[in-house]
């Protein structure tokens, strides 16, 4: 699904793989058997309009988690996000390939729990010893 | 396949074993995390949320239900959330409201969501209908 289109920033992205960096807790990962990333992963920052993430076309996986030792890395495409009425604005003044994907609220659930089951796991998380 | 099932009955006993301290020490903690925890701008989780999570740890345990496992919420709150025999339980709490969910384990479907603002609202809607009937 590489999507090789030339994007200015402020342009709608509407095809094509994105990363994003899945946050080590339990709660934002689900081992297996599910083996999926989980709804809050596609929850804004306080104060944010939009859920960062990056185009596959212009960056790696190692880049994208350069730094964050113990995150995990959660693939989607485009075309689902637009398809859940979501919209992707590229962005690259916030990084290479930078999208922001506009429109999850955390009151919208079903949105974020589809985007959830589309999102393909690329790497897991690194997760915390549970208490018992 | 025999390992996947092992794994599966233990997150499911352990989320239906777990104490409340445990819970509740792992949420007071959340108040440590430095501002952009998340890699990108998610703030520390707010007193108020902390409390207020606490609060719904502290009443599903007096009722008896399962203990969640907890998380903190890129909008400065904390996600509580219960993987129950047949349903996925999350509960987000913010400064200001109640966020729950429920959908059938395993399953895209949500089947019930809300936002309430106090405490009662979440007993009634959300721990009496899905923790303490589950459980």
């Amino acid at each position: 699904m590489a999507d090789q289109a030339a994007y200015n920033d402020g342009d709608e992205v509407v095809a094509g793989a994105l990363y994003r960096r899945i946050y080590p807790s339990g709660n934002y990962f689900k081992p297996p058997p599910e083996n999926r990333p989980t709804s809050l992963n596609f929850l804004p920052d306080t104060g944010e309009e939009y859920v960062s993430m990056f185009r596959a076309a212009e960056t790696t996986p190692s880049e994208v988690l350069e730094g964050h030792e113990g995150f995990g890395l959660l693939e989607i495409d485009a075309e689902v996000l637009w398809a859940l009425g979501k919209r992707v604005i590229y962005q690259p003044a916030y990084g290479k390939g930078h999208v922001g994907v506009r429109g999850f609220t955390k009151r919208d659930e079903q949105a974020r729990r589809d985007a959830a089951f589309a999102s393909r796991l690329l790497i897991r998380p690194t997760l915390p010893q549970q208490h018992a | 396949m025999v390992e996947a099932l092992r794994r599966t009955f233990d997150r499911i006993f352990r989320s239906h074993t777990a104490q409340p301290q445990g819970v509740v020490d792992e949420i007071r903690a959340f108040a440590k995390l430095p501002s952009g925890w998340n890699s990108h701008r998610a703030p520390t989780p707010t007193q108020t949320a902390i409390k207020a999570a606490i609060g719904v740890v502290e009443l599903v345990a007096r009722r008896g239900g399962p203990m969640p496992s907890a998380s903190p919420t890129p909008s400065g709150g904390v996600a509580l959330v219960w993987e129950l025999p047949a349903l996925d339980a999350q509960l987000l709490v913010d400064e200001d409201s109640f966020d729950f969910s429920v959908a059938r384990r395993g399953h895209p479907k949500v089947t019930d969501q809300g936002s309430v603002s106090e405490m009662y609202e979440v007993e009634k809607r959300f721990i009496d209908r899905y923790l303490i009937v589950q459980h």
